[in-house]
Formats: C-alpha cells, sequence, structure tokens
C-alpha cells in the first residue's frame, strides 16, 4: 500500500515544451526554442512556468512581465489548463495507458508535446495567472477546502489548520517531501467517518462531472459509481485512474486512499 | 447550509429587491431546471461593467457569487468595444470592496468561460444556518463587496 502510494507520488512525465510559431524569433535553431523536461504527474504545470520561461524565454519575440502571466500551454492545439494535477490533463489529452498489470501498449518513450504561448487574449477556459504563484497556492488551497468539505461535511479541518501546518502542507508540494504531505494529509480526513468521496469524472466526450458519491458502509465500487452517472465501462471505455486502467470491480473507497491526487480529488478519466 | 428548494423560492424576492438596486442596470431572473440564477449587471465606473451572477453551489449547498469585470474603450472612430479584465488580487481589491472575502479564478468546465468566485467555504459562518430570510441576510452581506452603501436599499 505505502508503495503504491510512493509510486503515485513520484509518477512522472517526459514533457517537450516548443515555443509556439506565433512567438517564437524567427529563425531560432530547434535546440533553442526547444525544452526536455521531466514534470511529476503529482504536480501542477504553472509551477514548471519558472524554469521553461528562463530557458526559452530569450527566443520569443513578446516583451513579458513575469514568468506566469500570459502565458499558457496548448497539445495539438488544445489550451492545457493549469489548475489540474499534470498527470490528470496528460490522461485525459494523450494517454495511452497502461494497464493494472504493468504491461506497455507501447515501448517507446512516452513524450507529451507542449506548446508555450504567449499572449493577452487567452483562449477560452485557459484562466490567467494573474497573480503567479500566490494564485496557484490559492487554488490549489481551494481545491482542498472543497475536498475537506466533501469528505467531511464541513471545511472546519482545513480551516482549523495551524498556519506552519498549511505552509508545511503546500511546501510538502515544492519540495517533494512525501512524508510531511502525508501527516498534514492525515489531518484532513477522518478514517471510517467519511461523508462522501471527492471525485470529479472527466467523459470521453471531455464532459467533465463532479457527482456526489457517499461514502456509506456498504462496499461501493468505481462500476457502482459510474452506472450513478449513466457511465457504461466496457472495452472501448475504460476508466483510467492515474495513468492505469482500473477494473470496474474495485472499491472506490480504497481508490481514493490510493490514487487521490495533491488536490483531495479522485480524478477518474474515462476514454 | 440552504437547500437548493429553499434557495429557488427565496431567489425571486431577492430579485426584486436587487432590481431597486441604483448600481444595476439589468437584472434578470433566469428559472433553469434545477437551480435559478440572477443575472445582475452593474456600471462601476464610467468605462468599467461587472457582470455577476447569483447561483447555487451545490458543493457547499449555499448561494454563491461569480463575476466578471467589462472595460470599455472608444476607439478613434468612436466604435464602442469590450473586453474582460483579469486583474490581479491587489488590483482587484481597488475596484471593489473585497475586505476579508477571497477570490479566485476558475473557468466554467461547460461553457470554459473564466469567472471570479466569492470562496463559499465559510458563508454559513458568515451568515447563520437559519433558513428563513437566508438570502436576504446573504446578500446583505455579500452584495455589499460591490457596493458598502448597499445596506441602505434593503432597509
Amino acid at each position: 500500500m505505502e508503495e503504491l502510494r510512493e509510486r503515485v507520488w513520484h509518477g512522472s512525465l517526459n514533457v517537450e515544451i516548443m515555443l509556439s510559431d506565433s512567438i517564437v524569433v524567427p529563425n531560432t535553431p530547434l535546440s533553442e526554442k526547444c525544452y526536455h523536461i521531466v514534470v511529476l504527474r503529482e504536480s501542477f504545470l504553472a509551477l514548471y512556468l519558472p524554469a521553461i520561461v528562463r530557458k526559452l524565454g530569450n527566443n520569443v519575440i513578446v516583451t513579458y512581465e513575469n514568468p506566469y502571466k500570459q502565458w499558457w500551454f496548448e497539445y495539438d492545439g488544445v489550451p492545457v489548463p493549469w489548475e489540474y494535477p499534470c498527470g490528470v490533463l496528460f490522461d485525459f489529452l494523450c494517454n495511452s495507458s497502461t494497464t493494472s498489470t504493468g504491461k506497455e501498449d507501447d515501448q517507446r518513450l512516452q513524450m507529451w508535446k507542449l506548446k508555450l504561448c504567449h499572449g493577452n487574449k487567452y483562449p477560452p477556459g485557459i484562466l490567467p495567472l494573474v497573480d503567479g504563484l500566490r494564485q496557484v497556492k490559492d487554488h490549489w488551497k481551494h481545491q482542498w477546502k472543497q475536498a475537506c468539505f466533501i469528505l467531511n461535511g464541513s471545511a472546519k479541518r482545513i480551516m482549523s489548520l495551524s498556519i506552519p501546518d498549511f505552509e508545511a502542507f503546500w511546501q510538502s508540494l515544492i519540495s517533494r517531501h512525501q512524508p510531511d504531505y502525508i501527516k498534514v494529509r492525515e489531518k484532513l480526513l477522518t478514517p471510517n467517518k467519511t461523508k462522501h468521496i471527492p471525485i470529479r469524472v472527466w467523459t470521453a466526450d471531455a464532459s467533465f462531472l463532479q457527482p456526489s458519491i457517499p461514502a456509506n458502509s456498504d462496499t461501493m465500487t468505481l462500476f457502482d459509481v459510474m452506472t450513478s452517472m449513466d457511465i457504461k465501462l466496457q472495452e472501448n471505455n475504460r476508466a483510467i485512474i492515474q495513468g492505469i486502467v482500473i477494473c470496474s470491480d474495485e472499491d472506490i473507497i480504497n481508490l481514493y486512499d490510493l490514487f487521490a491526487s495533491i488536490d483531495g480529488f479522485l480524478y477518474v478519466v474515462i476514454k | 447550509m440552504l437547500s437548493l428548494q429553499q434557495y429557488n423560492k427565496q431567489l425571486p424576492e431577492i430579485a426584486k429587491l436587487v432590481s431597486r438596486w441604483d448600481k444595476a442596470s439589468r437584472v434578470q431572473l433566469i428559472k433553469e431546471i434545477s437551480d435559478h440564477i440572477l443575472v445582475v449587471n452593474m456600471r462601476q465606473k464610467q468605462f468599467l461593467t461587472i457582470e455577476l451572477q447569483i447561483n447555487y453551489d451545490k458543493v457547499y449547498q449555499v448561494p454563491s457569487i461569480r463575476f466578471r469585470l467589462w472595460e470599455h474603450a472608444l476607439d478613434d472612430e468612436d466604435v464602442s468595444s469590450s473586453k474582460l479584465l483579469f486583474l490581479s488580487d491587489v488590483e482587484l481589491r481597488s475596484i471593489i470592496a473585497l475586505n476579508s472575502f477571497s477570490v479566485s479564478l476558475s473557468s466554467d468546465p461547460t461553457t470554459k468561460e473564466v469567472w471570479y468566485h466569492v470562496n463559499n467555504c465559510d458563508t454559513d459562518a458568515n451568515v447563520g444556518t437559519e433558513p428563513e430570510r437566508y438570502l436576504l441576510r446573504w446578500i446583505s452581506l455579500y452584495l455589499q463587496i460591490f457596493d458598502p452603501t448597499l445596506n441602505i436599499m434593503l432597509i
């Protein structure tokens, strides 16, 4: 169990960042307009912006105030929101997933190819990063408040965290220190007294759902949850969590315990 | 918390009250199948309109406000244009009276529109849990973000 949690925490993606054609200085060699990085699945793309802009920012024709404001990513022409964990976005936008047996569909190095864009007119669905890192932190905090409310019926547990505890919680994400993260996370959960499960589902037709799933004493499986949303899991309609195709008879509370993301939600991608 | 049924029941009265608000240039009650939405446009300054919506937050089970800022400009040929304005927290607080409220940007999963949301996690602590006249107590507090003199209208 602990090993699996650790693997989820350390899960990573190979990402190629290419400057968008609309902002790159003409005749820039490929090596100067492209940057290969490894991002953690359980992190936010916005947290990588300073390093990316530092690396590629000398080769753009635009002037920019800071590494957050007016920047965004696109994948295959589709704007990529920064406010969801990287792994969820990857699973939704382009995953060729591994099965629960660990067998890979493809032996090639999987690369998520993103375009780095800049402009004062944001594409639909992209949250303007007007407050930089502070905004990322605030957004994450509010996601946890919501998750805490869903889990416990009130947001008191997170609202009553001490400032040092809350800062340690955030810093654990930045410094990637899992024990600190788990220590604070455990204060937000009440084992066996969970009221509802914070779950978000991205369906195959790109609908984004946040169902209310009661945590009954009776076992509730992923199949039950999907059925409650009229989603039929089958060969070409699989449930993917943390990049893994999940069997529909898995207990939803166990899945939450193992695979919930850094913002307190369990994300299920159907594709 | 306020049930969705109570929210839908109390909102028409609030719509009437808000339509008396001198800052509101448009007030429209939209009755959706589940929750009702109150749309209010208000001219904040000569070149700024605030588009705000009151709707129901199904997670926290309380009323909720989201808003957008539209900046108006006249070009050289006197054609009026509008664009959405996204400001930092400090800039936003210089325009509206957020005080201890916190807001965050989020995008509507369906329309992909980006709105400022007033955060709802402590709504009950702010207005109490008694369902009767809940929405009246709520607007008397939360709409002061946009008009600190609003309470005079509610007397």
